[in-house]
């Protein structure tokens, strides 16, 4: 009997880290940009890679197919970096409040392996705000607004406003007249 | 030139990196917290063994009690490691709006939990100089071995004390940076 519930929890174990594995194989790819989109460092990366992939684990359980695995899996990894976002903007500038990080482009080893123009698409989105940057990451995700709307908690209509003006901006920093 | 969105979205989607890292930093961050419950298993296990072996050398009330506040607070701490740790975890799966709300709520009980640590402490502070002081009056200690014991009897509970003041002022502290950061970023949320 006792040899029987050893046996249940290690395949329990097993199963639940090869759930895990296959999440972030087949979503690693979209997580990874999300990190571009936000770290400015390769450390901060890694520090985020970490944070994001250990809440998948501990978030997994509670997945109930209400939503697809990849909103389910952006939502954690956008979450985990808008509040490391925060938490790093305080770290270094106590005489602010606000959370925005300054308009700084993210080191070349972020940028690394990409072709010019999304070297220039990273480094203006870098230079959105953080919810302009949550929405037109999103989208740029290939996620629809109802999916961005239930990522972010707010409404389709509000999705909308929001990624017209974040459109506009990323054109504006990409150098282009909105 | 117009900037084409459509096809900067489909660049953007095949600039695919090998997720290989990603798998690893998972199998690190579970590494982590399985070596986490290791030193927390084995800690309990210190504790466990020396409340049996005080129980078994000395059969009294005292030192079952001993023994129950030993591992009860070594069980207790990491049952709530656990839950607590797993909430803050799980917290992220929710809706953005959500967690930041969660996050900031969380913030709020932390600074809650300060206050009222900080009340208990002045009530009990007076009680246990009050209590000492009696207990000195009533039994002065005779010889300089019993004065010494008394000593680290009396000077042991305000070190303890001294030691959860000085951890709940400053995880108060982080408490009130970190609800101001966070509400910052929902006011910056909410645009």
């Amino acid at each position: 009997m006792d040899g029987d519930i050893l046996d249940q929890a290690l395949v329990s174990g097993r199963t639940r880290r090869d759930e895990l594995e296959r999440v972030l194989t087949t979503h690693g790819a979209a997580v990874s940009r999300v990190l571009r989109s936000y770290a400015r460092t390769a450390a901060e990366r890694e520090d985020l890679q970490q944070d994001v992939a250990v809440a998948v684990m501990r978030a997994l359980d509670s997945f109930r197919n209400e939503c697809s695995e990849r909103s389910f899996v952006l939502r954690i990894a956008h979450n985990q970096a808008l509040t490391y976002v925060a938490r790093r903007r305080r770290r270094t500038d106590t005489e602010e409040l606000s959370v925005e990080p300054p308009a700084l482009d993210p080191d070349p080893e972020i940028l690394a392996g990409l072709n010019e123009r999304m070297r220039a698409v990273f480094r203006a989105i870098h230079r959105l705000p953080l919810g302009a940057r949550q929405v037109l990451v999103l989208s740029l995700e290939g996620l629809s607004q109802d999916d961005i709307a239930e990522v972010m908690g707010i409404t389709a209509n509000n999705v909308a406003v929001r990624l017209s003006r974040a459109r506009a901006d990323l054109r504006r920093h990409m150098g282009e007249e909105p | 030139m117009t900037l084409d969105l459509d096809a900067i979205a489909r660049d953007f989607q095949a600039t695919d990196e090998p997720p290989a890292e990603l798998v690893l930093a998972a199998r690190r961050g579970t590494k982590k917290i399985r070596d986490g419950y290791l030193v927390g298993g084995l800690i309990l296990a210190f504790l466990t063994a020396v409340s049996v072996y005080v129980v078994s050398t000395e059969r009294s009330v005292a030192s079952v009690l001993f023994a129950v506040i030993q591992v009860g607070v070594g069980l207790a701490s990491l049952v709530w490691h656990h839950v607590s740790s797993g909430k803050v975890l799980g917290a992220a799966a929710h809706s953005t709006r959500a967690y930041l709300d969660l996050e900031i709520e969380r913030q709020k009980r932390k600074l809650q939990s300060g206050r009222f640590l900080a009340i208990e402490l002045a009530v009990v502070m007076p009680l246990l100089v009050t209590w000492h002081v009696l207990l000195f009056r009533d039994h002065p200690p005779e010889g300089g071995g019993a004065r010494a014991v008394g000593i680290v009897g009396v000077v042991t509970p305000y070190l303890i004390f001294l030691g959860i003041l000085l951890f709940t002022w400053r995880r108060t502290k982080r408490a009130r940076e970190e609800k101001a950061r966070l509400e910052a970023l929902r006011a910056s949320f909410e645009g």
